[in-house]
């Protein structure tokens, strides 16, 4: 499996440490308030484990130390694009699946729908 | 500074020589495919901007330290300023003080002459010793451009220098068994540890 | 060179051998010959031997069965002492060198009366399912003292060395724009027009040299042969810049455009002639944009009895022999065919002057050979000779016998469409059957994917140039010139035949299990309907040849017991690897020591020197105890560090902890929201202990943390979690707060640290560093002063992890051995002594600081004792998820000390705590575990250990027991305490 770091560029999962999906954004800060149970539990817990395109965290352990998300699609393990960990929640999320220039594949994907 | 203090990172397994194959050139001489080079005691300082201020800092090294380093991104490495991650650069050749007024308050500056050691190679047949050690494609990697990858899984980063010439970084506690490895694995080319220059 | 030894299967002429190169081998301890360019097989044909093996079930005797790797039969060992005995070499597969030594596998006894043979006699009573069964027949003792030894002994594939492999593999990272798979004619041909058109293209073939069926089939391309085309072709490929790698066989398709290959650098060499530092194997990861499919097709099987009879074999691999080896494997060779392409096997032995009969399964066909005697619409129904073959029965139209040497059976051509459906990165990943062809042809392939030649289903050389083309066409290949080809083989899809009628017990499929016709009719009968099933039943297709020669008749065959279509059945699932690749390739240069890398302290060379014994902490090593003269174990020496420690004055390696520079305006504020404690009033020069959280609040990791200047920390870490900090904060700095203005770097491997601790730490520190003040006022508790040593920066830190007066002190690694020296030199007067991890145990365990051992992932605040660390007036990582109830339930176990009752008596590191020593001891009753043990505290005069008990604090000064479950249910008797044995009040830290 081959993984397109926004910085590095195509590298084998093997300089990758996986993290699990990147479905809900971190609550808020707290501070002294009580914290958001089940907004927490949705960070922590939740996850809807789908046959289809996710978005996943991974480390670039072995190389320039970003965590990214990538979009991966769970059964035909097709990598459609990264994005910085960084910059995922800031914009728009990107729609799942949705094709990405740098991916020569993209299409195939959505053909497969 | 006291420089006779300092204790080479290498093991015993590092000492200048010829190690493996031994071809013979046209004067009857050893010849090895691979010369390696270790410098001890150079001056090395990682620097890392904080978030936004990418641009900034590299325009402040520019007029500071009068490097160049373009975009940031690893292809706009220099021999003496390695790209090794976002916004991330391991300077050479630069005391922690000059590189410190350079960056100012906007990123990190840290003294990494210690923790992080360089080794050269270079040699016709460094390709063949790159494709044993690192998942890198040597055609799509222009000379001048740095890669933070691995050395046989061990992190570092790498930059080319000439068509055959690369420069690996290498985390100083690892860099015995990376030595260790660097020679058996480039002995099938044969290896001729070089002496430093004094 | 030796005398010439009998080859009286070997033709005067013809064949891709090196007559002038002659080569001795042996086989079972006798001395054969071949010649250069040889398979151990074809050699071994040559000299006339037809019994190369026993079957694995029962043990019948087979020989060789094909001439390429989907040999099931035919597998020999490699002998070469102990460590290299290497069994299940396919024959066809071994190149010929001289001096090797070969065996033959799978027999108690001479090859030829192998005791084992009566497994044959009572065959009909081991039928598929019959290991199965076994569990059922007599209960388990029956199966354990019976029928397990019995199996064991009776079923097997070669012995595997006894000691370790002695060779070196490499694991090698290989690129290309267009991989090709299979140096036949298709491929090359596909592989020169795509390297002409500007690709880097990268041929692998895994045979020992390219032109595939080429090689021997005999037909012609511009009047050459298709061994000079083939070299031809690879020329080219090279004048254009693309690569062939002969001997490298691509086993595997994984996802993303990676391929697995395998490539045999020194096998095939002579011992004298193998390469010192070059790897036996080396393990190729491709990464390539596109592939090319040219695998060829195999040639499949009939089952009929006695089909596994030494001198039954494929019609491909008779005309292999003769073609590529110039040996004939029979003087009155009988061919049996479905198809057309039985006749150029018939016609080219007849051509040799031997006496040739064609069975023609096809009553229909009209097609002659020169000087052969055809027989159609007939078929073999049983072959005769257990040593080798001298008859065979037919029957169909008409029914006789013949006497005959040698039975070349043609029933048509599989693709070898394995590697096409590897990945799930298509819907529809499975081969598809073509009932027009009677094959399995590749799936849809996807736009990075072509085929070329016979895997495409192509029969015939101008088909497979033709399927060649369009497979370069697809990648954008350039336009070539067609050879002008000189068919030498006439071609048909096969008649379906899969099994002749009346087919039963005898009737082999599967030669390499000894699965029969017979038994995938058991299987339908008893349910396994689906060809999985019926695989994993009968065993058919399963071991080293993956049923290359039998799959499909075997699906096939259950398809009409299950009144299905073929196409319904479908194929097994195709995994990796292609052929079997040894361990040693997936390991590459990662074995023994080279394992992973180790990390070397600064100061290694001095510990070692010193007779420190080391202990691999991590990836660390990491001194355990220095041994003096004298000293008998390493607990005498971990008590006389502990001891000085506390007495006067010891001195430990702390370099491996983990370092991390924290800078920037919001530093305080990240470090705020990482720790469980307040950071933003922490005054500059000064460290504070810090305990961070996981999200899911239980406890992660603690250090020390100074502030150097006001946007200047030093964090320190455990030297175990120290890779997982750096990753944690990075998360959480990226992915959660990425714009929080903090920068950070790891400088663990920047820093040499030494802790010296003991009531004479101050005076050493002082004679290091003479125009510091480092008295209490000047440096008090959780003081830190940066400062220099000959010139280098040294940071100095008040902090005591032994509970001792004691400080560490950092330098750059660089100069950290020069330190330690004069740290040693300036702390003699006091007898300064180092310490290792096991005196640094004992110190803190006394002391009651946690540890991995206790911070093992399921702890919380509350269960070590840490509550107090936290600050209410912020939040920080771990916080929201630290206030689950579950955490404050009183069942949960929280940390005690315990101290052994007798002072002979070590208290057993995992051991479980109960509150009476009379049982049961299970889980109703316990109270909790142990997590660390001194094996001798000097403080307490005995063994002391932590635990996390139920209820804690109600045991203090109580009697508990704790067992050990692997130590015979070993009782311990102890004393419950505060697990703060040492200096509860921290008088001497802070004094």
């Amino acid at each position: 499996m081959l993984i397109p770091c926004p910085h590095c560029g195509l590298r084998p999962s093997e300089e990758f440490v996986p993290k699990g999906l990147a479905e809900a954004p971190r609550p808020a800060l707290g501070g002294r308030a009580k914290p958001d149970g089940p907004a927490w539990q949705n960070y922590l817990h939740l996850r809807d484990n789908v046959a289809d395109h996710s978005h996943e965290y991974f480390h670039h352990a072995l190389g320039c130390r970003s965590w990214i998300v990538v979009h991966r699609h769970t059964l035909t393990h097709e990598v459609t694009g990264a994005t910085m960990a960084a910059d995922f929640w800031k914009a728009d999320k990107p729609a799942k699946g949705a094709k990405d220039a740098k991916s020569p594949t993209a299409e195939t994907a959505e053909d497969g729908q | 500074m006291d420089q006779s203090v300092i204790r080479s990172p290498l093991g015993p397994s590092w000492t200048p020589g010829h190690y493996g194959t031994v071809a013979t050139g046209d004067d009857g001489s050893a010849e090895a495919g691979i010369r390696a080079l270790h410098t001890p005691g150079l001056l090395l300082v990682e620097i890392a901007a904080l978030p936004g201020k990418g641009e900034a800092m590299r325009a402040a090294v520019k007029k500071g330290l009068k490097l160049d380093l373009g975009d940031g991104s690893p292809a706009a490495s220099l021999p003496n300023a390695v790209c090794s991650g976002p916004d991330r650069c391991l300077l050479t050749g630069f005391d922690l003080a000059a590189v410190k007024a350079a960056v100012g308050d906007l990123g990190l500056a840290v003294d990494q002459s210690s923790g992080r050691v360089r080794l050269s190679i270079d040699g016709a047949d460094v390709p063949g010793l790159l494709a044993k050690s690192c998942p890198l494609d040597l055609a799509k990697w222009p000379v001048g451009m740095s890669q933070a990858s691995h050395f046989l899984h061990i992190g570092c980063t790498w930059y080319r220098r000439s068509e055959t010439g690369f420069d690996l970084y290498i985390g100083r506690s690892f860099a015995r068994s990376a030595a260790e490895w660097l020679i058996e694995s480039a002995a099938e080319f044969g290896v001729e540890i070089l002496v430093p220059d004094a | 060179m030796t005398a010439s030894l009998p080859q009286p299967m070997r033709l005067r002429e013809g064949g891709l051998i090196n007559r002038n190169r002659p080569l001795t081998f042996t086989f079972d301890r006798r001395v054969y010959q071949g010649y250069e360019g040889d398979s151990l097989a074809s050699a071994l044909l040559a000299s006339g031997v037809k019994l190369f093996g026993r079957s694995f079930k029962y043990h019948r005797p087979r020989g060789v069965f094909s001439a390429g790797p989907e040999e099931p039969s035919a597998l020999v060992e490699i002998d070469q002492g102990k460590a290299e005995r290497d069994p299940n070499h396919r024959a066809p597969m071994v190149e010929l060198y001289d001096g090797l030594e070969t065996f033959s596998q799978n027999h108690i006894g001479p090859l030829g009366l192998d005791l084992m043979e009566a497994n044959d006699l009572i065959s009909r009573f081991l039928p598929a399912g019959f290991y199965y069964k076994t569990f059922f027949f007599g209960g388990l003792q029956a199966w354990y003292r019976f029928y397990e030894p019995i199996i064991r002994r009776a079923a097997g594939l070669g012995r595997p060395p006894m000691e370790a492999d002695p060779h070196h593999y490499d694991k090698i990272y290989t690129f290309a724009d267009t991989l090709v798979v299979g140096g036949g004619i298709a491929g090359l041909t596909t592989a020169l027009s795509l390297a002409r058109a500007g690709q880097s293209v990268l041929v692998c073939d895994e045979r020992d040299r390219v032109g595939g069926a080429a090689l021997w089939q005999g037909e012609r391309f511009d009047g050459q042969s298709g061994a000079a085309y083939g070299d031809h072709l690879v020329a080219e490929i090279e004048a254009a810049g693309g690569r062939v790698l002969p001997r490298t066989t691509v086993f595997g398709v994984y996802d993303g455009g990676i391929y697995g290959a395998l490539e045999r650098c020194q096998d095939h060499l002579a011992k004298a002639d193998r390469r010192v530092h070059t790897a036996r194997m080396k393990y190729h990861r491709i990464q390539a944009d596109r592939v090319v499919y040219a695998t060829g097709a195999i040639e499949r099987s009939v089952g009929f009895m006695g089909n596994d009879r030494p001198g039954v074999m494929l019609a491909s691999a008779g005309h292999a022999y003769l073609g590529r080896y110039g040996v004939r494997v029979g003087q009155q060779p009988t061919i049996f065919t479905t198809n057309d392409g039985g006749y150029a096997v018939a016609a080219a032995l007849a051509a040799t002057g031997a006496d040739v009969t064609l069975l023609d399964a096809r009553a229909d066909s009209r097609l002659e050979a020169e000087g052969v005697r055809v027989l159609r619409g007939v078929h073999a129904t049983k072959a005769h000779g257990r040593m080798g073959l001298h008859r065979v029965d037919y029957g169909g139209a008409q029914s006789g016998s013949l006497t005959t040497d040698a039975l070349l059976v043609a029933g048509g051509w599989n693709p070898a469409v394995h590697l096409t459906s590897h990945t799930n990165d298509r819907r529809q990943s499975k081969p598809v059957y073509d009932a027009d062809l009677r094959a399995f042809l590749p799936p849809e392939l996807v736009d990075s994917e072509a085929a070329s030649g016979s895997v495409t289903g192509a029969l015939g050389t101008a088909d497979c140039l033709a399927s060649a083309a369009a497979a370069a066409a697809k990648f954008g290949g350039a336009a070539l010139d067609t050879p002008a080809v000189d068919e030498a083989v006439a071609v048909s899809a096969p008649k379906e035949l899969w099994a002749v009628p009346g087919a039963g017990q005898a009737a082999f499929l599967d030669l390499q299990n000894d699965a029969t016709v017979k038994d995938v009719g058991l299987a339908a009968q008893e349910g396994f309907r689906s060809v999985e099933h019926m695989k994993r039943y009968t065993t058919l297709g399963m071991a080293t040849d993956q049923g290359k020669t039998s799959n499909v008749n075997g699906l096939a065959l259950l398809a009409a017991a299950t009144g299905r279509e073929i196409s319904a059945v479908g194929t097994t699932t195709f995994r990796p690897p292609y052929t079997p690749v040894p361990m040693g390739a997936f390991a590459g240069h990662h074995r023994q020591r080279d394992y992973e890398p180790f990390r070397y302290s600064p100061v290694y060379d001095w510990a070692e020197a010193n007779g420190a014994t080391f202990v691999e902490a991590g990836l660390w090593m990491r001194p355990s105890w220095y041994t003096q003269a004298g000293e008998a174990d390493w607990l005498e020496s971990a008590v006389r560090e502990t001891r000085a420690t506390r007495d006067q004055l010891g001195i430990t390696d702390v370099s491996t902890l983990g370092k991390i520079d924290i800078q920037g305006p919001d530093a305080a504020e990240f470090l705020n929201r990482l720790y469980t404690n307040g950071w933003k009033s922490l005054p500059v020069g000064k460290a504070r202990y810090g305990l961070m959280l996981r999200e899911d609040g239980f406890v992660f990791d603690d250090g020390t943390t100074s502030r150097l200047a006001e946007c200047h920390f030093y964090m320190t870490t455990t030297t175990a979690k120290a890779a997982a900090v750096m990753a944690h904060m990075e998360f959480v700095h990226q992915s959660a707060w990425p714009d929080l203005q903090v920068a950070f770097a790891s400088v663990t491997d920047q820093w040499g640290g030494l802790a010296l601790a003991g009531p004479k730490s101050r005076d050493c520190l002082a004679a290091l560093f003479p125009e510091l003040d480092v008295s209490n006022d000047g440096m008090p508790f959780m003081g830190v002063i940066e400062t220099t040593w000959k010139g280098h920066t040294a940071r100095l830190f008040r902090i005591s992890f032994s509970g001792e007066l004691a400080y560490e002190v950092a330098v750059p690694a660089d100069v950290f051995d020069a330190f330690w020296r004069e740290a040693m030199a300036a702390g003699a007067q006091w007898d300064i002594t180092p310490y290792g991890l096991e005196a640094l145990n004992i110190l803190r365990i006394e002391k009651g600081h946690v540890t991995g051992g206790e911070l093992d992932g399921r702890v919380s605040m509350d269960d070590v004792g840490l509550r107090k660390m936290v600050s209410t007036k912020k939040d920080f990582v771990g916080k929201a998820m630290s206030r689950r109830t579950a955490f404050s339930d009183p069942d949960r176990v929280k940390m005690i000390g315990l101290v052994a009752t007798e002072a002979d008596e070590r208290i057993i590191g995992g051991g479980i705590v109960f509150d009476s020593k009379d049982g049961p001891f299970d889980h109703t009753t316990m109270l909790g575990y142990v997590t660390s043990v001194a094996a001798f505290s000097p403080l307490k005069d005995r063994s002391i250990a932590l635990a996390f008990i139920k209820n804690a604090a109600d045991y203090h000064g109580r009697t508990l027991y704790v067992v050990s479950h692997v130590h015979n249910r070993a009782i311990i008797e102890v004393t419950a305490e505060s697990p703060h044995f040492y200096d509860p009040k921290n008088e001497k830290v802070t004094g």
